[in-house]
């Protein structure tokens, strides 16, 4: 009720507002980072499967450090969207995106798929739900996207912003 | 510690401890609630609670004149 009622009163801009929570209150959030970290995942999958050694310690050396950076990007992905998610996303926005928070969900359960195995249709999947997220940002930003095939291995089309200059 | 979207009451006060949570009128990073990490002679050393948070030489000294006050009541989501 005395929640409710401050509600009212901040809706009406009668209350300040300060950070408390966010990791750095600066107002800067792109999903950019969380793009670049998912096309790596594929990326990543791709050279350990694809890397060829006669010498089987260097293929197992190849292997592990791909392994390893496959785990560390596709954590990325998840903190970079909870960032945005948690401290972005307000509840005007939250209304006007009600399926954001599923989005979200699914790309961490995604993600967490990426770090367990190496199937391939996984990380593509990854790239197209944080593809959709960028899309959901950039509206709320009345910026319009566009896809764009990335300029690098493994070249998939990737959500970029259309900037007026 | 602050929940997201609570509202909170601050209170002026002539002096601060360590611990205390404070609404202050940062330079740089605007209207932030931090915990007084450290109380020097005429200023004020802040921390976050969470371990992403500012750290406090980021945030750097405070001047009292920058404090708005200190926690005294929180009203969370349902009450």
């Amino acid at each position: 009720m005395i929640y409710s009622i401050l509600n009212y009163l901040d809706s009406k801009g009668m209350i300040g507002r300060a950070s408390a929570h966010c990791d750095i209150p600066c107002g800067i959030y792109d999903p950019g980072p969380a793009l670049i970290a998912a096309v790596s995942v594929v990326r990543l999958m791709d050279i350990a499967y694809d890397g060829a050694s006669d010498d089987p310690v260097a293929l197992a050396n190849l292997r592990a450090r791909c392994t390893l950076r496959k785990e560390e990007e596709a954590e990325k992905v998840k903190q970079e969207i909870r960032v945005i998610w948690g401290d972005y996303f307000k509840a005007p926005l939250l209304e006007a995106h009600p399926n954001v928070h599923g989005l979200v969900h699914s790309i961490m359960q995604k993600a967490s798929a990426c770090k367990q195995d190496v199937h391939r249709e996984d990380g593509l999947a990854l790239v197209e739900l944080v593809n959709e997220f960028a899309e959901i940002f950039w509206t709320t930003k009345s910026v319009e996207t566009v896809r764009k095939t990335c300029p690098y291995p493994p070249k998939l089309k990737v959500v970029y912003p259309v900037l007026a200059d | 510690m602050l929940e997201p979207g609570a509202f909170a009451v601050f209170k002026k006060s002539r002096a601060y401890a360590a611990g205390d949570v404070l609404l202050v009128d940062h330079p740089r990073f605007g209207t932030i609630v931090k915990r007084v990490a450290d109380v020097g002679e005429k200023t004020l050393w802040l921390e976050g609670a969470n371990a992403t948070s500012l750290s406090r030489e980021s945030m750097g000294p405070i001047e009292s004149k920058s404090v708005r006050g200190k926690l005294v009541y929180q009203i969370q989501r349902g009450a």
